[in-house]
Order: C-alpha cells, then sequence, then structure tokens
C-alpha cells in the first residue's frame, strides 16, 4: 500500500487532530507526523519507521532490517504497547510479516457529544472512570440481561343496556364490581393489560437496572396518560456478597425502585389472589439495605432497612383558579388537597428455616410534613404506619402456604402521595376512599358545597391467607404430567375509625386440572363481602376457566375464562361506570401472558 | 475485617457480626469493597461465582509446636437475597400463575432452552417544512413547521405520502419454535425534537404486545396452524412489494385491527404449487377514551391536540370480527378475499332512559390480487365495499382506509368536520374503492441506462373512490346528499445514478371531489436519495414538492382553520430498518 507524501502528511494531520484528547488522557506521547508508538525511542532518521523497542534481538517481524519501512502511517507492528492514536480495537487485517493495518479511523461526528453518549454529571468527571482511554478491567465481566412479562387481556362485559332499554348488551372493558386493582372488592378476576421490561447490566459486585412499565397497549386501547407508562423505575445494587465472611453478605439498593412486602404467593413469586401486598410497597427514590446472613443449622436471617423520598408529588392546583386544573379519567388526580412531600422509612427482618419456613416481621412508615398545605395554621402532619408479621410454608409436598396480619395506623391521610402502597390503596387518598370513607366528588369542586370533614384518620387490621397444594408431588408424579392443584385463599380487615367500626371478608378457592400436555381446566369460587353481613353490597363468583400452554413445563399461557357474578342489590360497577346502578353479571377473558 | 471474614463463628456470634457490619462497619466495607482488596471481594475477580462455590483443599495437620494455620475461607454458596420482600425485577405473574405454571424455574429452564431472543427496529426521521402565507395576513411568505399543507397525514384522504411523519418502532421477540412472546414499542415524535407533553404522538411505553402459539404440523405435511393472542394489530390491504409497506397512500384496503383479543390462522398446501390460507379473528378494544362533557370538566382538555381527541359523540364499547381467505401460488401470485366488521352498541351514548340506542358499525368485503417478480414487477390491485351505520361512535377496532375511527372516516368521505355548523351531520353510507399500484425496474427490458445509471425504477398508483350518503332527513339542514366520486393517481421514477445517490421524480394528482377540481391539487416532487452503498438498509431523502393547489384547496388538521395551504414544502428524512 503506498500513498503520496501529501496524502501521508494529511492523514498525519488528521491523526493529530483526533488523537489529541485521548493521548493527553493517556499521558502518552502526542503523536509526531508518523504514528510512532508512544513506547518506542524516537527513530534515528528522518523517515517514519515503526522503530521496535531497542532490543535487537526483537521478533524478526519488526526488525527494520527484515521489514522494509512502510511508506504509510497506519501500518503498526503488532507488538507495539499501546499501538496507534486510534486504540488497540480494530487492528484486523493481519500480514504475513506480522504487522497489522490499522483500518482507516472512522470520521469523527461530531466536534461536541455524540447523542449516545450519556452525560455523566460534574460528580463524575472527578469520581468516575467513564472517560479513561482504557477501560476499567472490571469492565469485561459486565453482562446484559433484558428479561420481561407480559399479559394481554380482552376482557368483555354483558349486562344491562346503557340506555335502560330491556336486554343486554357487550361492554369493553367489562362494568364489573372489583375491575380497577385499587378497588378492596377487586378479586383479581379480571387482570389488566400489563407490560415490563427488566434491562440489566450487572458484574459481581454492582447492577444497573432500568424498569419499562405500561398498563395499557395504546394501540389496542387509547393513549391513556396515566397508563402509557415508560421508564418507571432505575437503580443501582451494590453487592458485597462476601461482607461478612461466611456468615454472609450485603446488598445496598440505590435509586428509584419499588419493594413489594407481603406477598402471599408461593415463594413471594406473586402478589397472590387478591394482588394486593399486605404491608405494602414502597414507591421511592432512596436506599434499602440488606444483610443476608446464614445462622447454621439451617436458619437464616435477613435484615433490611430503607429510607426514601418521592421523587415529586403531582403538583395542586386549587379549583377556583382561572383557568381551573384540567380533570379526566386519563389523567392523574391531583386529589382534593395538596399532597405534600412524601417520606418514607422502613424496616424488616426475615428468618428462613431450611427453606421451608420463612417468618417475616415488617414495618414501614410513610408520612408528609404536609408542606403544601393551603390554609391558615399549623399544617397537620400526614402518616401511616404499617407494622405485621408473616409466615410462608414453601415445600412441594405439604405445599406452599402463607397467612400474614398486618396493623396500618393513619392519621390525616388525605396529603400522603404513594411513597407506601398498601391493600390496594395507592395513596392516602385511595385509602381513604377504600377504608374509612368515600370521597364525594363534590370535594374536588371550586365552590364545594358545606360538607363534614372527610374522615380520613383510623385504623385497619387485616389478615391475609392463601394456601396451594398440587397432587402431583405427593403422588410422586413426573414433573411433565398430568397433576391436580387446589388453593384456597382469604383476606379479613377490621376498619376502625372515630365513626366507623367495620369488618370486611373476601374468601375463595379453585382446583386446577392439568390433564394433557397442551391444556389445563379449572373452577374457582370467590366470595366478596365489603361491609360485613351486609350481602347486598358484596357478591360471589364463580369462574370456570381453560387454559391453552405449548408445553408441561412452560412460560406462557393462554386463559380463555367466564365469570358469574352473583350481584348483591348495592354492588356497583367500578370507575368509570360508578355512576351506573348496575353491574355486569357476566365476564368474558381471553388473556395471554408470557415471561420472558 | 479480614478476620472476621476467615473464620467460622457459631450462629449467635455471626448474627452479631452481621449486625455490627450492618451498622457500623458499613463505611468500611464499602470503601474495602470498591477498592477491591475485601478477601472474599478478591476472589470473585477471580471468577467465582456465589452460586458456585470453589473447592476447598484439605488442610494438612499442623507441625507440632507450631501455631495450627488459619483455615482457608469458605465462600458462601447460597445466593445472595436482596430483599426481604420481592426485589423490584421479580416478576409478578398472577395468581394465574401460582397454581398452573411451574414454580420451579429450573426445571423450566431445562426445558426451554430452545428460546431465543430478537430485537430489530425501523426508524423515519424527517425535516419538513414548507414556506407559504404569513399568518400575520401581510404580504409575503415564511417557513412554517409543521408544514401547513393539504393531506399532512395518513388519516386524511388527501394525503399522498408526500410529508411523512416521524416514526419509530421498535420490535422484541422471544420465541422458540412454538411459542413466540413480542412487544412492540412505537413513537409518532421524537420528544427532544418535538415537545416533551405531546402524549397524541410522542406513545410511551408498550404499543402492542400479544402471544403466538405454532403448531407448523397440525395439519401433518399439509400445513399448520397458529393461534396468536393479545393486544395486537393485523393488516389486510397492502399495496406495496409482497405487502411490506402500506403503499403509496399510506392506506390499507380493507382495514387494520386494533384490538386485544385472537387469530387463528391455518397454512394448507393444496398441492406443489397451491398454498391456501384461512384466517379468523375477534377482538375488542381494551377501552374507549371516556367521553368528557363541560360539564364534567374542570378546565376543557378534550381538544387540545397534545392529547387524543375524544370525538364529537362519545365512543362505545368496540368490538371487531374479521375473517380472510388467501391463496397463493409459487409464491409470487397471491388473491385475497376480506370481510372485517367493527361494532359498538354505542353503549356510552348519552340518551339515557331515552329510546333505543342504535349500534354503531362498518363492514368490510372485498377482494385483492397481489403479483411479484423480478421480470413482471411489482402490481397490486384491489377493491373493497364500505359500509358504515351510525359511524361517529365507532373506535378505532379496524382502521378504514383514511379513517382511523369512525369520526376521521365521516371527515374523509362524508364532509368534513364543521365545529360552528356541524355540516354535514351524514355518518351513514356506502364507500367503494378501486386501489392499484405498480412498481417495475426497467433495466432489464432497457439495457444501459442514462449516465450509466444501475436501475431505472418506475412506479404508477392510484385510488379511485365512489362515497354515497343519502340525506336520510330531506327537512333537516344538517344532512345532506353525498354522491362523490374521489381520484388519486400519481407516478415516480426513480433512477440509481451511483452507489450512494439515486434521483427521483414524483408526480400527485388528488381530487376529493372530481366534480369540483378546486377541492384538489397537483404536486411535483424532485428528490435525491443518499445512501453507503447499493444495498442497504437505509437512506435519506432530500427533497421539495410543489403543489399547485384548487381554490379551496386547505391545509390539513390541525391547520384546517386556515384559509390557505402552503405550496412548498422541503423535506430531509433519514429511514432506516434494522
Amino acid at each position: 500500500m503506498t500513498i503520496s507524501r501529501t496524502q501521508a502528511f494529511g492523514f498525519a494531520l488528521i491523526a493529530l487532530a483526533t488523537s489529541v484528547p485521548r493521548a493527553a488522557l493517556a499521558q502518552a506521547p502526542a503523536p509526531g507526523p508518523t504514528p510512532n508508538p508512544p513506547a518506542a525511542p524516537p527513530a534515528p532518521v528522518a523517515p517514519p519507521a515503526p522503530a521496535p523497542p531497542p532490543a535487537p534481538a526483537a521478533p524478526p517481524a519488526a526488525a527494520p532490517a527484515a521489514t522494509p519501512a512502510p511508506e504509510t502511517e497506519d501500518v503498526v507492528p503488532t507488538d507495539s504497547p499501546f499501538p496507534t492514536v486510534f486504540g488497540s480495537s480494530g487492528l484486523l487485517d493481519e500480514r504475513p510479516n506480522n504487522v497489522v493495518v490499522a483500518p482507516k479511523p472512522e470520521p469523527r461526528r461530531t466536534i461536541g457529544m455524540l447523542p449516545t453518549k450519556p452525560d455523566l454529571g460534574a460528580e463524575a468527571d472527578i469520581v468516575s472512570t467513564a472517560n479513561e482511554p482504557h477501560p476499567p478491567a472490571l469492565d469485561k465481566k459486565w453482562t446484559y440481561v433484558m428479561s420481561g412479562f407480559l399479559r394481554a387481556p380482552m376482557r368483555v362485559g354483558l349486562g344491562p343496556r346503557n340506555d335502560r332499554t330491556p336486554g343486554e348488551q357487550l361492554h369493553a372493558p367489562p362494568r364489573i364490581i372489583g375491575l380497577n386493582t385499587y378497588e378492596w372488592t377487586n378479586a383479581g378476576l379480571a387482570p389488566g393489560p400489563e407490560a415490563n421490561l427488566y434491562i440489566t447490566v450487572e458484574n459481581m459486585r454492582a447492577a444497573g437496572t432500568i424498569i419499562i412499565q405500561a398498563n395499557t397497549f395504546w394501540d389496542v386501547g387509547f393513549k391513556n396518560v396515566e397508563s402509557l407508562g415508560g421508564i418507571s423505575q432505575a437503580y443501582v445494587t451494590l453487592k458485597f456478597p462476601g461482607a461478612l465472611g461466611d456468615a454472609g453478605g450485603l446488598v445496598w439498593t440505590i435509586g428509584g425502585f419499588s419493594n413489594r412486602y407481603g406477598n402471599a404467593g408461593p415463594r413471594q413469586q406473586s402478589s397472590g389472589y387478591y394482588q394486593t401486598q399486605l404491608f405494602g410497597r414502597t414507591h421511592v427514590l432512596g436506599e434499602a439495605l440488606t444483610a443476608d446472613l446464614v445462622l447454621g443449622d439451617g436458619l437464616s436471617l435477613m435484615l433490611e432497612h430503607g429510607v426514601g423520598a418521592k421523587t415529586e408529588v403531582i403538583p395542586y392546583v386549587a379549583p377556583e383558579r382561572t383557568p381551573p386544573p384540567p380533570r379526566a379519567p386519563w389523567l392523574p388526580e391531583q386529589g382534593p388537597v395538596p399532597q405534600g412531600s412524601n417520606f418514607v422509612h422502613h424496616g424488616h427482618a426475615a428468618l428462613g428455616i431450611r427453606d421451608f419456613v420463612t417468618v417475616g416481621v415488617h414495618y414501614l412508615s410513610s408520612w408528609s410534613p404536609n408542606d403544601y398545605w393551603i390554609e391558615m395554621g399549623r399544617a397537620e402532619t400526614s402518616s401511616m404506619n404499617v407494622f405485621g408479621a408473616e409466615v410462608h410454608v414453601d415445600d412441594d409436598t405439604t405445599g406452599h402456604g402463607y397467612i400474614g396480619y398486618s396493623h396500618v395506623s393513619a392519621d390525616n391521610l388525605l396529603p400522603l402521595a404513594d411513597g407506601v402502597e398498601v391493600l390496594h390503596s395507592r395513596n392516602g387518598a385511595q385509602f381513604t376512599d377504600n377504608y374509612f370513607q368515600p370521597i364525594p366528588d363534590s370535594a374536588y369542586a371550586a365552590s364545594p358545597p358545606a360538607i363534614p370533614p372527610i374522615v380520613d384518620s383510623g385504623s385497619v387490621d387485616s389478615i391475609l391467607f392463601q394456601y396451594l397444594f398440587r397432587l402431583a408431588p405427593v403422588l410422586d408424579w413426573p414433573e411433565t404430567g398430568p397433576d391436580l392443584r387446589l388453593a384456597v385463599f382469604g383476606m379479613f380487615n377490621h376498619v376502625s375509625t372515630d365513626v366507623l367500626s367495620q369488618n370486611r371478608l373476601k374468601f375463595g378457592a379453585e382446583a386446577s386440572i392439568r390433564a394433557f400436555k397442551h391444556l389445563s381446566g379449572g373452577l374457582r369460587f370467590d366470595n366478596v363481602a365489603p361491609d360485613g353481613d351486609n350481602a347486598e353490597a358484596g357478591y360471589s363468583a364463580i369462574t370456570p376457566r381453560l387454559i391453552l400452554h405449548s408445553n408441561w413445563i412452560n412460560r406462557e399461557y393462554i386463559m380463555l375464562s367466564y365469570t358469574r357474578y352473583f350481584l348483591g342489590d348495592l354492588a356497583r360497577p367500578s370507575r368509570p361506570y360508578n355512576d351506573l346502578l348496575e353491574a355486569d353479571p357476566n365476564m368474558f377473558i381471553l388473556s395471554a401472558a408470557v415471561s420472558f | 475485617m479480614h478476620a472476621l471474614t476467615r473464620y467460622s463463628y457459631s450462629p449467635t456470634t455471626k448474627a452479631f457480626v452481621g449486625l455490627l457490619a450492618l451498622y457500623g462497619a458499613m463505611p468500611t466495607l464499602m470503601a474495602a469493597a470498591l477498592c477491591g482488596t475485601a478477601h472474599a471481594q478478591d476472589s470473585y475477580e477471580e471468577g467465582g461465582s456465589s452460586a458456585d462455590p470453589e473447592p476447598t483443599a484439605p488442610v494438612p495437620a499442623p507441625a507440632a509446636g507450631t501455631p495450627a494455620p488459619e483455615p482457608a475461607p469458605t465462600r458462601r454458596s447460597k445466593p445472595l437475597q436482596v430483599s426481604v420482600g420481592r426485589s423490584p425485577t421479580s416478576l409478578d405473574v398472577g395468581n394465574e400463575a401460582d397454581l398452573m405454571a411451574v414454580a420451579d424455574e429450573e426445571a423450566a429452564a431445562a426445558q426451554l432452552r430452545d428460546w431465543t431472543f430478537n430485537f430489530k427496529g425501523y426508524l423515519r426521521a424527517g425535516m419538513a417544512m414548507s414556506v407559504g402565507p404569513r399568518a400575520d395576513g401581510e404580504e409575503g411568505s415564511e417557513l412554517h413547521v409543521p408544514p401547513r399543507i393539504i393531506g399532512g397525514g395518513s388519516g386524511r384522504w388527501e394525503y399522498a405520502s408526500l410529508a411523512q411523519g416521524p416514526a419509530l418502532s421498535l420490535y422484541i421477540n422471544f420465541s422458540n419454535p412454538m411459542v413466540s412472546a413480542n412487544v412492540i414499542m412505537s413513537a409518532g415524535a421524537l420528544g427532544d425534537s418535538s415537545f416533551d407533553g405531546n402524549f397524541d404522538r410522542l406513545s410511551p411505553g408498550v404499543r402492542q404486545a400479544y402471544l403466538i402459539l405454532k403448531f407448523p404440523d397440525a395439519f401433518g405435511s399439509q400445513g399448520g396452524v397458529s393461534v396468536t393472542v393479545g393486544g395486537f394489530s393485523n393488516r389486510y390491504g397492502s399495496a406495496g412489494r409482497e405487502q411490506v409497506s402500506s403503499g403509496y397512500y399510506g392506506a390499507y384496503l380493507f382495514g387494520r385491527t386494533h384490538v386485544a383479543g385472537e387469530v387463528v390462522t391455518a397454512d394448507i398446501d393444496l398441492n406443489q404449487d397451491w398454498e391456501l390460507v384461512l384466517e379468523h379473528g375477534l377482538g375488542a378494544k381494551l377501552e374507549a377514551i371516556p367521553f368528557l362533557t363541560n360539564d364534567d370538566l374542570a378546565a376543557d382538555v378534550t381538544e387540545l391536540d397534545y392529547f387524543e381527541g375524544q370525538g364529537s359523540v362519545p365512543q362505545g364499547s368496540n368490538f371487531a370480527h374479521h375473517a380472510h381467505v388467501g391463496l397463493l401460488y409459487r409464491g409470487w401470485l397471491m388473491l385475497g378475499g376480506h370481510y372485517l366488521t367493527s361494532w359498538t352498541p354505542d353503549d356510552n351514548s348519552q340518551s339515557l332512559m331515552s329510546t333505543r340506542t342504535p349500534e354503531g358499525r362498518a363492514t368490510v368485503v372485498g377482494a385483492e390480487m397481489h403479483i411479484d417478480g423480478d421480470a413482471t414487477g411489482n402490481a397490486y390491485l384491489g377493491f373493497s365495499h364500505i359500509d358504515v351505520k351510525n359511524v361517529l361512535p365507532l373506535g378505532n377496532a379496524v382502521q378504514l382506509p383514511h379513517g382511523s375511527t369512525g369520526r376521521s372516516f365521516k371527515e374523509s368521505f362524508f364532509g368534513p368536520r364543521d365545529f360552528v355548523q356541524g355540516f354535514p351531520s351524514n355518518d351513514t353510507g356506502t364507500v367503494d374503492t378501486l386501489l392499484f399500484q405498480y412498481t417495475l425496474a426497467l433495466s432489464q427490458y432497457l439495457g444501459v441506462l442514462p449516465f450509466n445509471a444501475r436501475e431505472l425504477r418506475a412506479a404508477i398508483y392510484g385510488m379511485g373512490n365512489h362515497a354515497v350518503s343519502p340525506q336520510v332527513d330531506p327537512n333537516s339542514p344538517l344532512s345532506k346528499d353525498i354522491d362523490t366520486y374521489k381520484l388519486k393517481l400519481g407516478t415516480e421514477w426513480q433512477l440509481d445514478l451511483l452507489s450512494f445517490l439515486t434521483a427521483g421524480f414524483q408526480f400527485d394528482y388528488v381530487q376529493p371531489d372530481i366534480s369540483d377540481p378546486e377541492l384538489g391539487y397537483t404536486a411535483i416532487t424532485p428528490r435525491a436519495i443518499f445512501r453507503t452503498t447499493w444495498e442497504t438498509k437505509e437512506r435519506v431523502m432530500l427533497s421539495y414538492t410543489r403543489y399547485f393547489l384548487g381554490e379551496r384547496a386547505y391545509p390539513s388538521s390541525p391547520f384546517s382553520a386556515l384559509p390557505e395551504a402552503d405550496a412548498d414544502l422541503f423535506s430531509l428524512t433519514a429511514i432506516m430498518s434494522f
């Protein structure tokens, strides 16, 4: 390969221009007109030659006498300790004389920062290694992982006509009671659309995670701003597996993340039949430090502590303002009063016994100084504290059992955002609406009529249980074969305020038969009583279902189910159809779900 | 701390050590860990794993009189727990899975080794600006972004793909030979160069998510069956080559579904040459956009262009039912027959306690022919008959040609929306449509091309519609007797001059009502197309369009209230699939 001197000079200029920053960072000699290896001594003669290190017995390929001095500036010896200003990557095209040709440098795309270049912030300029010319050694062990879960249901209700004329009509979404997760009457009979993507880059000591979440698929729904989703969580996990020697390790999670406590599913693999956490789910930016200890004799102890704060709460715009604040079912709801800054503090301990029994105790506190209070006078602090304990029993032969108890004490809940979500309630207003007193629409009006203050303080005691049993392990049937599975589950709550003392109970059972490689069938029964013995406020339901899967063991299923509701006279449909007098008594679901 | 990590202790001591480390020694531990000096972490650096403990070498007995050597450190073999509860990335697969799916992930993994992961995408990002009358009414012209042109979006009949908007799609696929899981993310705007609150176009989150079960041997050696379930969008009546695009008019002749539901497809070999494809689908919209009246609202957000529009009347629950048959001959001929119906019981109508609410419905039947061969070129010819009744409450369960929802279909074919008078009010009628497109590479017939070009490609295309909507009430001033013929035609020629450059020229004639030429336009579009080599996945297009506008050829939404459209359009567009 030969080029003219003019070309060589031009190339050298380009090389010089593109090399300066990297060379400076590497504290290597700036390249001259020819790209001599920085570690090599200056060439004794003017013609540029890739002089090897001074040892005369250098490898033959590098010996000047054996190799004619190349006229091109892009030929470098392979034994160069830090070859060329273009870095060590891309040295391909190996030649017989043991030199390689550096490929032509990729042209610079911008004088500034590329769109894909992360702006790490000023703090990274000092502490990070990201801008160094050589990747740190630990980079070599980073792995990228993407996993996910999707559930896409077609949910159709069949019920009274909207125009009150005789007959029934189809409704999508169904106008059933307990449609939404954030309602106590929810029994998990109609899970909504959901897609989660988990992207993690990690090595043995650290992991960065981004979670993308959506609760609607807008192509087949509409662009519901509240459900569209996006990046919902992002955080870093530092792992110190040997921090306590053979006693255990530590994990420190920092960032915006959501931990869940009080999950009734087997081995906490799901939130259980009622799709809620008994103790709470955090929604804050902060930290959680976990110690995982081995006590010996099959005992293990986990200790966890966390502190966090909401990144921001929804701003409050007074209804009297001109123009007034927008309200729509597909926009975030600001609530009847301003939400304050929201902080969370939580601690947990769990004792594991031979991977069979786990006993956990939990404490979570969410509070607000109510710092956006707009009335005169000292603002009352808002707080919600959760205490409780749980027992998980997980074994293939005895089954998967869960029982837990929690006590939620709430004080001045309305200004509390969703630092902790608990028991079908995302934030303080929802918890109030669910348990203490329904919030009337007039509370959102610009000039509300004189209504008594909303009761937003009190306590809720809850017991949640679930038990699943599989026949195949007991009878020693093969894992890939027929099986009979049974489940019972329930939740009891006692609500107590200054003006209310109420018991609530929901329970159910399910039997499922896996008879064929591609097909399972099941029958589920539910009873939901939101107001003690007042049967007219609740409902019961039976749900036969068919489940199609590709193999005995699978990650995906297609479920076809029908639910018949037996409704009390006071059982109303869920939002946004709660103004209607009658709920749909029939529901059909065709749902696809897969985890990957 | 080194000493603490090298000895084994009683459980009580371990617990004490753990607490001490947790509350007292954390900073020291962190510093040691981050500096890579902690003993245990050094061993991890050597490639160990918390799940795979290294075997411990036997320790020789100490010699008499010498202190016993420290026992070799052991590493904990159990995986490190991240939380007492569930970590953020643990999947909540729902209670259905508790009972029917496997609890043992290892067993599942052993059987699921055939799963593969794929990621692909498509992007189109363009700068489009127009030159036209000043907004202040003064003399002269000014630049406008976005362009204030007629036919600015495929939701209107006047569209001719002259100014395509930004589009980005990412496709995530996880599959094995029997199952395919798919997640599609998509956007119609780029937040950084648009604005962040454009929820109608930015569309963060997930667009479609669905599952396909494949039974390739369901009919033995004759063919198989696939079952698609979830939220997904199938397209029928694509004029592009081998159905890889919707063609020059960006419309699906028979429709595009937007529902959650199912599709079952049977693919059967009739003989060596002929293949039969049968398809049937049923679905429902996940939800219809709620309808808000001024009484419901503290502030009117219903007509803000950066939110999805709710329409002029409440949309009802929307269902779709469709069936199709395709006959394929040796891979170059496809004959198709299609039936789609979308309906709503109009169950969100606000006429409570009154008369029985009529349903809204749109039904499409039609047939098409694709011919795709190197010598013959790529030809498409299709005809559809669309019958709509009470179409305004209809959502987009089936997206009709140039009419995503019932309202936009009505505006394209039965008169545009008039905010003031609501004129005309027609929402029932029929539309017959003939769509054709033909593309051919000419070098095989012409031999040597001008300028030693490598290829000369030609395309002709057109759409004709006959829209009929009778006047229901002769006494109503808002109803109108509509009997309109619409026609649009065009041609494009492209000459591959160099490996990185193609020159092109496009001509379009668009007449929304052939009896009223002042509503339409013609346009000429010279363009240059750049790429890195002859065959590649990317292209950059630089084009200029000169419109010759009728007197009443008004700009598209959101500028439809302006009296004059821009006549000059410049666009620079980057397109790539990967």
